[in-house]
């Protein structure tokens, strides 16, 4: 008994006390996951490069069109045709020839013209994030001294345009959409569902039955349906908000449900008991209380939902009833690449594809992570 | 029973004022069937019950699993909507009637908000009770911030005060409540019920999920708040030597209704009712010599919403006659203070401890 008391400090040690919120120890857990971490820097690497910074990202404007119809991709050099090692890596020029007999392009390189190929050139103008004025490539050919050099490495559309920068712009749309979709599809169906689950009675029953209603419709002749009532005359980005609208209405029923479930757990709680012998209110009850517990699967939830949100104006937009010709999307771009005639003659175009595939790749890979992680007290 | 009550309110001058009294309260959940919801019967959880609770003291309330303490605790303060009866509350911000007291039912809303201030909850689970996502402070200042005090270094400093009161350190403020023992969420539990100053203090069950070192702890902290708040409690239990401890009333509760009440020392050496006699035979006793004489009830509770006809106890009373089994007894004060609903509690000589 002495010796615990005399080797009990005085003074209480200064150890600082670290206190873990729920979303801390869910950050720790998810750290250690690699491929989940590798997921999150994937995503915010394409939302970054995508929606902010596209313009730098690509060499050209969105809308620069060139000779160079149909040109499959140009290759990069770094060994001149007399076997000297460049460091800087270089284009040969291009020159379009026409088969007479099948009227086919081709173009074949002009070994006599060499282009270097330097990063931070100075290009096309653009407006960086809408209001920053710059012409700053990150890579490209120097437009001002040779006009007629140029750089496609994924090759160029029916126009002569980079097909790598419409991947870039197109991919602000589709991910876009997907992000915007599923924080509307989270506001209705979180709404809805504690409301639902939390008043039970004549309000749960409209809800549920709304949902199933909606749930029972096929998608997509649904989405004709919906996409048919958008007025033709509308800008192209006034569709764009409403299928982002039409995507979320139509898939908030899930989540509602799933809100529900968990809320009806949640609200037979002895805290939802005494906050509400504290006199709190409906409303702090149901979003003070009982909806951060249900945070953690409402964002795993979306995480895993928002592939599918991109996958469905992909889809609609290839069968023409999503996103039209002037805007870019994946789903667009992927509408140039349908044709049997597109595939034999400008397979380049299906450059779409991978990054459509990586994007859900790592939605889902990060969705796993947060499933996983947001269980901090499990044992994995 | 009711007249019973008031009568025994005017006689009794030289006692504390009543500060809550519960007249005919019901309880009925009802069950729905079938597609429509079609309304077959009710569960009867509460059942006509009376008591009243003075200034100052404990009333305990006990009885077996499911015999309606916690939904009668519940439904004083309107956590459960009550079918019927009356609660009549002393209230120090909002005058009664005649008596001082008043009604609780069908108070509207923002009248209740302020009934609330004086009236608060400890409840039983010390995990489920506290929001896992809230810190100590958040928890602790939640009714005060309901009842319209913004977060600042007053309201923390008052937070802070509520927690060495119930033995918990300032530092403790910014945890969660899974960095906590059983017995310490119980205690941050307690410094929520007390934050708003109140009156009276529903317990609960507050220590049957604890472990019975940290029970004894936690019943003589709340013995010592209630000499410096001035508290009232209503102590609703099933372990009757927890109940003993801290009681000076204590109420024994069946299948919805109350069997017997009396001062905790004359309940437990000379009960009126078989049914106190039989809970009282089960508590065990600290003595290896001592034979235990345990009078075993047969069959369960019975089901509240189909209960039997006349007494509710008598399939299982070893005392019950033919009467018992036609006609419910009224609660009615057999001796001064001592009320109990039996036909033959004159007659008995029942066995305390």
């Amino acid at each position: 008994m002495t010796v615990v008391e005399q080797t009990t400090p005085a003074a209480p040690a200064k150890q600082k006390q670290v206190s873990q919120s729920y979303w801390a120890l869910v950050w720790w857990k998810f750290k250690r996951n690699r491929i989940a971490v590798l997921g999150g820097i994937l995503l915010l690497s394409f939302y970054f490069g995508f929606v902010f910074i596209p313009e730098f990202l690509s060499p050209y404007e969105l809308n620069h069109t060139s000779d160079f119809v149909e040109a499959p991709p140009t290759k990069l050099h770094f060994i001149d045709t007399e076997g000297k090692f460049h460091l800087q890596p270089f284009v040969y020029g291009m020159e379009r020839k026409l088969d007479f007999k099948t009227r086919a392009r081709t173009y074949v390189e002009d070994t006599t013209r060499m282009y270097p190929i330097s990063l931070f050139i100075h290009g096309d103008e653009y407006k960086l994030l809408g209001f920053i004025p710059s012409d700053l490539h990150l890579y490209g050919v120097d437009q001002k001294a040779n006009p007629e050099a140029i750089v496609l490495i994924m090759g160029a559309d029916a126009l002569g345009r980079d097909w790598f920068t419409r991947i870039l712009y197109g991919g602000r749309l589709s991910l876009m959409i997907g992000l915007i979709g599923q924080v509307m599809t989270i506001i209705f169906g979180m709404t809805l569902g504690v409301m639902s689950g939390y008043y039970g009675g004549m309000i749960d029953q409209v809800i549920q039955r709304t949902t199933e209603f909606l749930n029972a419709f096929p998608d997509i002749p649904l989405f004709m349906a919906l996409a048919a009532a958008i007025p033709t005359f509308w800008s192209p980005i006034a569709v764009y908000f409403m299928l982002t609208i039409i995507l979320s209405f139509v898939r908030w029923g899930g989540l509602a449900r799933q809100v529900r479930g968990l809320i009806l757990s949640l609200r037979e709680r002895e805290y939802v008991l005494a906050a509400k012998s504290a006199g709190a209110s409906d409303a702090r009850i149901m979003f003070r209380h009982l909806l951060p517990g249900t945070m953690s699967h409402v964002i795993v939830i979306a995480t895993l939902a928002i592939p599918g949100m991109i996958l469905s104006e992909t889809a609609l937009s290839w069968l023409g009833l999503g996103l039209r010709a002037p805007l870019t999307s994946w789903g667009v771009l992927l509408q140039d690449a349908a044709t049997v005639r597109a595939i034999h003659t400008t397979p380049w175009e299906l450059w779409t594809v991978p990054f459509i595939l990586v994007t859900i790749l790592a939605y889902n890979m990060l969705g796993d992570g947060l499933r996983d992680a947001l269980d901090p007290y499990g044992t994995r | 029973m009711a007249p019973d009550m008031q009568t025994q309110t005017t006689e009794a001058k030289a006692k504390p004022r009543n500060l809550l009294e519960v007249k005919g309260l019901k309880k009925y959940f009802p069950i729905q069937k079938g597609l429509l919801r079609k309304t077959v019967g009710y569960v009867k959880a509460v059942d006509d019950v009376n008591f009243f609770v003075r200034e100052g003291e404990t009333l305990g309330l006990v009885g077996e699993s499911g015999c309606g303490k916690s939904t009668a605790g519940r439904s004083i303060i309107r956590l459960y909507e009550p079918t019927a009866g009356d609660v009549l509350f002393r209230s120090r911000h909002l005058g009664g009637e005649g008596n001082g007291l008043i009604n609780l039912m069908g108070l509207p809303p923002d009248k209740m908000k302020t009934i609330r201030k004086e009236i608060s909850m400890v409840f039983q689970d010390p995990i489920n009770s506290l929001n896992p996502r809230m810190t100590v402070s958040d928890i602790v200042g939640e009714p005060m911030f309901i009842h319209g005090q913004r977060m600042g270094p007053e309201t923390e400093a008052v937070i802070v005060n509520l927690l060495e009161r119930v033995g918990l350190r300032p530092d403790h403020l910014r945890r969660y409540p899974h960095e906590f023992s059983g017995g310490q969420r119980q205690r941050i539990g307690i410094a929520r019920a007390l934050s708003l100053n109140p009156q009276l203090v529903i317990c609960d069950e507050p220590v049957s999920a604890l472990d019975v070192s940290i029970q004894a702890q936690t019943l003589n902290l709340l013995q010592d708040l209630q000499q410096d708040f001035n508290l009232s409690y209503i102590f609703v239990a099933h372990d009757l030597s927890v109940v003993q401890h801290i009681s000076d009333r204590v109420a024994v509760m069946y299948v919805g209704k109350v069997a017997e009440i009396a001062d905790a020392e004359e309940l437990y050496s000379a009960p009126l009712h078989p049914y106190t006699e039989a809970l009282l035979s089960a508590v065990p006793k600290a003595d290896p010599l001592y034979k235990s004489d345990r009078i075993v009830m047969q069959g369960d509770v019975a089901d509240p919403s189909n209960p039997p006809s006349g007494c509710y106890f008598h399939p299982r009373c070893r005392y019950a006659q033919e009467v018992c089994k036609l006609k419910n007894p009224e609660l009615r004060e057999l001796k001064p203070d001592h009320f109990v609903a039996c036909h033959r509690a004159e007659e008995l000589k029942l066995e305390g401890i």
